[in-house]
């Protein structure tokens, strides 16, 4: 019969693997394979009393290594299996010697091992940093953080924080742990046997335990965006739409028929509602849309507006913005300008109100501050 | 206090380089020879033996003279003695230096 279990968390700390490896044995579970430094899979036997020792692996010659293994084997030290940056040996003779019983040439032992831990341990911490700034790359890339983050990416960056903080701290105690190692055998102190197996242990069944819930909500949260999505033609749209309609804007350019006319919606935890319509017509090119928000607190939905406009503002810095004072808004803006080609109207007006935000942008003759009344009620309605 | 590699010898390392001084040896040879001499004072293990026979024959202190299927025969060389010469000085100046001490 065999059977997986965790291994203590600290794979520098041979000696707490080597009591974890002797209480196996004394439970009747000998080591088969360990799958890196997390668990190992052992295999079921009598209990016995057995003394485990974990060596650095050599770079030797076959020759060599069978040589060795042999003298091992005559001493009464048996080879187990390799775990990670290591060979385990096991003894069953009490009275046969140690397997080191010189600190001093333990030490060269360990040095190149030490020495590959410590690297990969720092190219670990380098190439995690990278990757947590990749994960923040919509920021600069996308130039709009505040939706980027309301839309979703809040979920994903607070699991790259969480990931990042946790292997950060679980290389930092390693680092120290390695250090603490090498000066040990530097000083000619061999190195203890046994340490706090159960407060490792127990480590990583919580570190386990707190990842695999992490991956878990992460799925949920990625499937829960995309199954909160919807889009489909604007004639299909709810009867209830938070913008004012074409119809209202300009009732001619609103019964020429439409090459492009799509109505989307979205949930999540942040934006509880949020949708956009767009649409458009090629010939004349008139052209509509809107974007409706409702946040969780009314900071989102200032955030949005103020990301909005100067969103806006840099992306046509030659329009006229005008900020209005409104008792019926918390914030609300008019931007216009003119089309480059025909000179038509390009006009956007942005608001918001407590947690909900509108934003709309047309270009036609319409003028969107004569319909402020439709705003403020659409702002109220859609609270 | 540390000790540098190879200035001073620990017990271990001092053995394996007596055990040589006479004749070849295989690993498990040098283990006995230590054993007898000692009377299982200076405990050797294998660990110790193989790690130290590899230090050695890299910092050129001793060499591989023969290999017979799995046995590797060792012998010293001339730098490993001199390092032998000095260690013993040492040791010699330590128990001096006690002696005079102790007898005070």
């Amino acid at each position: 019969m065999k059977k997986r279990f965790f291994m203590p968390d600290t794979y520098w700390e041979t000696g707490l693997l080597e009591q974890w490896l002797e209480e196996q044995a004394a439970q009747g579970w000998l080591p088969v394979s360990f799958a890196g430094y997390s668990s190992g899979k052992f295999e079921k036997a009598e209990p016995q009393i057995l003394r485990f020792r974990l060596e650095p692996n050599q770079p030797e010659s076959f020759a060599a290594r069978e040589e060795r293994e042999n003298a091992y084997r005559d001493m009464g030290w048996r080879f187990a299996a390799n775990l990670g940056e290591y060979r385990v040996y096991y003894c069953g003779d009490q009275d046969a010697a140690e397997l080191h019983t010189d600190p001093a040439a333990q030490s060269w032992a360990w040095e190149t091992l030490l020495r590959k831990l410590r690297r990969n341990s720092c190219i670990s911490m380098a190439l995690l940093a990278v990757w947590t700034v990749l994960q923040f790359r919509s920021i600069w890339e996308k130039g709009i953080p505040v939706e980027t983050f309301l839309y979703g990416m809040w979920g994903i960056w607070l699991f790259v924080l969480w990931y990042f903080t946790r292997s950060l701290v679980q290389n930092l105690r390693a680092l120290r742990g390695i250090r603490a190692v090498g000066r040990r055998l530097k000083a000619g102190i061999p190195l203890e046997h046994g340490g706090d197996l159960k407060s490792s242990l127990r480590r990583r069944k919580w570190g386990e335990a707190a990842s695999w819930a992490a991956i878990a909500l992460l799925v949920l949260f990625t499937v829960s965006i995309a199954g909160g999505a919807s889009s489909m033609d604007l004639e299909e749209a709810p009867v209830e739409r938070p913008w004012v309609a074409m119809a209202a804007l300009d009732p001619e350019t609103a019964d020429l028929e439409m090459d492009w006319a799509q109505y989307r919606e979205n949930r999540n935890l942040l934006v509880p509602f949020c949708c956009q319509m767009e649409q458009w017509r090629w010939e004349f090119g008139p052209w509509m849309r809107a974007d409706f928000d409702r946040t969780v607190l009314p900071v989102f939905a200032k955030a949005l507006y103020e990301e909005r406009l100067n969103t806006r503002i840099k992306a046509r810095p030659n329009d006229v913005v005008e900020i209005l004072e409104d008792p019926r808004f918390d914030g609300a803006a008019v931007v216009t300008g003119r089309d480059s080609d025909g000179g038509r109207n390009i006009q956007m007006f942005v608001a918001y109100k407590n947690k909900a935000v509108v934003c709309q942008a047309i270009r036609m003759d319409a003028d969107l501050r004569d319909h402020l009344d439709d705003f403020a009620a659409i702002l109220a309605e859609f609270q | 206090m540390a000790k540098e590699p190879l200035k001073v010898l620990t017990e271990s390392m001092f053995y394996v380089l007596l055990s040589l001084l006479r004749q070849e040896r295989c690993g498990t040879e040098i283990v006995q020879f230590v054993e007898d001499t000692t009377a299982g004072r200076v405990a050797m293990g294998p660990g110790t033996l193989y790690t130290i026979l590899a230090k050695f024959v890299e910092e050129h202190l001793i060499e591989e003279t023969a290999v017979e299927g799995r046995k590797r025969t060792y012998c010293i060389t001339e730098r490993g003695r001199a390092l032998y010469r000095q260690e013993l000085s040492r040791l010699k100046l330590c128990v001096a230096d006690g002696e005079r001490e102790g007898t005070q």
